[in-house]
């Protein structure tokens, strides 16, 4: 999206996100791979499936290659996605290719949730979703110093420009 | 009861309610009990060789036993659901066993309903249901109460929720002079674009909407001064009610026919053997497409017109309320401000009479709730007054003219945005009249070509914008936006426009909205010191706001 203004400067998530996406991005990998190549070995030895029994790999292929690409884009993802506090919104820019960029306006907050998983404690890692009445906006990955002062900060410009709805 | 702690006492529902709620539930009940019972009753008959008497008098006890634990069970259960409402908010407790407690504040309120259906209807009793944007669960149903309290009640939690200081119990007025008494002109922001409404339209609206010259002085006025009192919108004639169900059921039953018909003659031409059977199939297929399209088309039509009949639009200082129904009723109060979006549409068919259809979106009601509606078929006329209410500023002096045109017309000159050539592919129907434009207080946006739909948001009502590209915009160096409202039937996206005219749509969409959500924001629609409160709020986090 070239058209985006460039003097709107983004915070970034951490980079440690790429580390924690990709131990993820390696589980799902081989735990879908492996699943899916077992049932086909096994279901090839057992019965005579003739042509088909290249078809049965399929699944599996197409999981392997979805996490694959998965991995490949997950550090530029990473480095696109980021947020930048405006004087009545905040907005939040994500995707890789597939760019979409949220703004929510502060005056409609319903409430901010901060979310921590023990893997993501090592990590220094947590997530906050920012939700209205009517969506949700997402930031993973954020420091968690940062997080709780956006936390704080946000439902302080809420309650102050509160708007209920 | 912030200072101070007034008892206010629990009420009760109507003693019937329990049965009412219940009573599909007590129908099977009853059957399995008595068919049970005869079976026993038999054996004992035959056990003990008893007399005709004996066993009627047996007969009689069960009978009696039944009612008296099916009284005392509807009792307790009555004993249990009690409500109260407080200054600020509405408590629900019911359950034996499971206890639910509903608590809600007044100020979240988004909707009232009172709603008849036709069983509770036969004992002259009605369901109130308070819709509210306070966390998962929406809705507050009490259920049964009489029509005078149901509606003693609205009037009374539509005044607190208000902000109105005065206790509306104090007197037994009727509606009409309640609603005089106890209010004060809602403080629309430029309550002078109302005239231009009814100014500019050239198709001529009924003349008592309130000129703003009597308007002005009465709101600087202490909250005891006499409003306008509840006027009349419109009432949709019987004839059109009945028109729209048998147009609108056709169309759906020629759809539904159509397609029975082909699935049918698929499976039947896969049989077919020889040429003899040939005419006979032929003839069961068209059987089957009329019956299907009779059915579906008389079933959908009294759907509607039961639902449409005798539709009444007014307004008060309560908000809009509109009330409909024939066998089962319905009275939907919306309190001004809970309107997020508007959504004027036309159907196929609805375009061939010039009828239109106006729905709405208010936090409370969701997705599928026919609440939404507050429309259902009205010529332009009806739109254009049902508009001086819904959105009673459009922020331009050409209101009319440009809902007129945006939906009777597509021209390059209207102002709206169309989709760029290069995208056209993505939108090969729609595509010169998918659009947007902006009005000072409106975002409006147009779809569909065969069908005609306009979406209006008025701008502080946006909780969430949004701009990104999907694999079409990708693929033709588009963009798409979406502006996001609480859950409702109006459409919010913009697809594959120009990046350029998008983006800043984006930016001038926040700026717009953090304006105006200042002017507007209030959750009490009548307390004078919401403003002043919200200026200070604001003024004291600006430094926060502002802070990197």
């Amino acid at each position: 999206m070239k058209a985006f203004p460039t003097n709107i400067q983004f915070r970034p998530v951490r980079a440690q996100l790429t580390a924690y996406r990709q131990i993820y991005n390696v589980i799902q990998l081989v735990v879908y791979v492996t699943i899916f190549g077992l049932i086909a070995a096994i279901i090839n030895t057992t019965v005579d499936t003739g042509a088909w029994q290249f078809a049965l790999y399929l699944p599996a292929i197409v999981f392997g290659l979805y996490y694959l690409v998965g991995i490949i884009l997950t550090p530029f993802q990473v480095r696109i996605h980021g947020w930048s506090e405006q004087a009545d919104d905040i907005i939040v820019r994500s995707g890789a290719i597939f760019r979409s960029y949220r703004a929510v306006p502060y005056g409609r907050l319903q409430f901010v949730v901060l979310r921590q998983g023990p893997l993501q404690r090592t990590f220094d890692l947590a997530d906050l979703t920012i939700t209205t009445a009517g969506s949700t906006a997402t930031i993973t990955g954020l420091p968690t110093a940062e997080a709780t002062r956006l936390r704080d900060d946000l439902s302080a410009r809420g309650f102050a420009r509160l708007a209920g709805l | 009861m912030s200072d101070t702690t007034v008892y206010i006492p629990w009420q009760r529902v109507h003693p019937i309610s329990p049965f009412i709620r219940s009573w599909s539930a007590l129908l099977i009940f009853v059957y399995l009990i008595t068919s049970l019972s005869v079976q026993t009753l038999q054996d004992i008959v035959a056990a003990f060789s008893l007399s005709v008497g004996q066993s009627l008098l047996l007969l009689l006890v069960v009978i009696i036993l039944i009612l008296l634990v099916a009284i005392g069970l509807y009792a307790i259960s009555w004993r249990f659901y009690q409500f109260r409402i407080t200054s600020d908010a509405v408590e629900l407790h019911a359950g034996v066993i499971f206890r639910r407690r509903r608590y809600m504040r007044l100020d979240r309120l988004q909707a009232v309903d009172i709603d008849r259906p036709f069983f509770a209807r036969i004992f002259g009793l009605s369901k109130l249901a308070l819709h509210a944007a306070d966390g998962s669960e929406t809705t507050l149903t009490l259920e049964y109460l009489k029509e005078t309290d149901a509606e003693q009640l609205r009037r009374e939690i539509l005044h607190l929720a208000s902000g109105a200081q005065d206790d509306p119990t104090l007197d037994q007025a009727t509606d009409q002079q309640a609603a005089a008494q106890h209010s004060v002109a809602p403080r629309y922001p430029y309550a002078d674009y109302l005239q231009q409404y009814v100014q500019h339209n050239p198709h001529g609206v009924p003349t008592e909407v309130p000129t703003s010259g009597t308007r002005g002085p009465a709101s600087q006025q202490p909250a005891a001064a006499p409003k306008t009192p509840p006027r009349d919108l419109l009432t949709i004639p019987f004839s059109r009610v009945v028109g729209s169900a048998f147009v609108s059921g056709l169309y759906g039953g020629l759809g539904t026919g159509l397609f029975s018909a082909i699935s049918v003659s698929f499976f039947v031409w896969l049989g077919i053997d020889s040429e003899n059977s040939v005419m006979t199939s032929v003839i069961l297929l068209v059987v089957i497409f009329v019956a299907v399209t009779a059915f579906v088309a008389c079933i959908t039509a009294f759907a509607l017109v039961n639902t449409n009949f005798n539709f009444t639009a007014r307004t008060s200082d309560a908000g809009v309320r509109i009330s409909s129904g024939m066998l089962s009723t319905t009275s939907n109060t919306i309190p001004p401000g809970r309107i997020q979006a508007i959504q004027i549409s036309q159907s196929v068919v609805y375009r061939i009479f010039g009828w239109y259809r106006i729905q709405v979106t208010v936090a409370g009601y969701g997705l599928q709730d026919s609440s939404t509606t507050v429309l259902p078929v009205g010529k332009f006329d009806d739109v254009i007054t049902m508009m001086s209410v819904l959105a009673p500023d459009p922020g331009v002096e050409y209101a009319n003219d440009l809902i007129y045109g945006a939906l009777k017309y597509t021209s390059d000159a209207d102002g709206f945005t169309g989709v760029p050539g290069r995208a056209r592919l993505w939108q090969p129907v729609a595509g010169g009249r998918h659009g947007y434009t902006t009005t000072p207080t409106l975002l409006l946006i147009r779809y569909a070509r065969l069908r005609r739909i306009l979406a209006m948001i008025p701008h502080e009502r946006i909780q969430q914008s949004a701009v990104y590209q999907s694999l079409s915009d990708k693929l033709s160096g588009t963009v798409s936006a979406r502006f996001l409202t609480p859950p409702g039937p109006v459409r919010v996206d913009i697809s594959n426009h120009e990046p350029g005219e998008l983006i800043k749509l984006f930016f001038d969409e926040a700026q717009i909205a953090a304006h105006a959500r200042r002017m507007t924001d209030r959750n009490q629609w009548m307390a004078d010191d919401e403003l002043a409160a919200f200026d200070k709020a604001s003024a004291k986090a600006a430094p926060a706001g502002d802070r990197r």
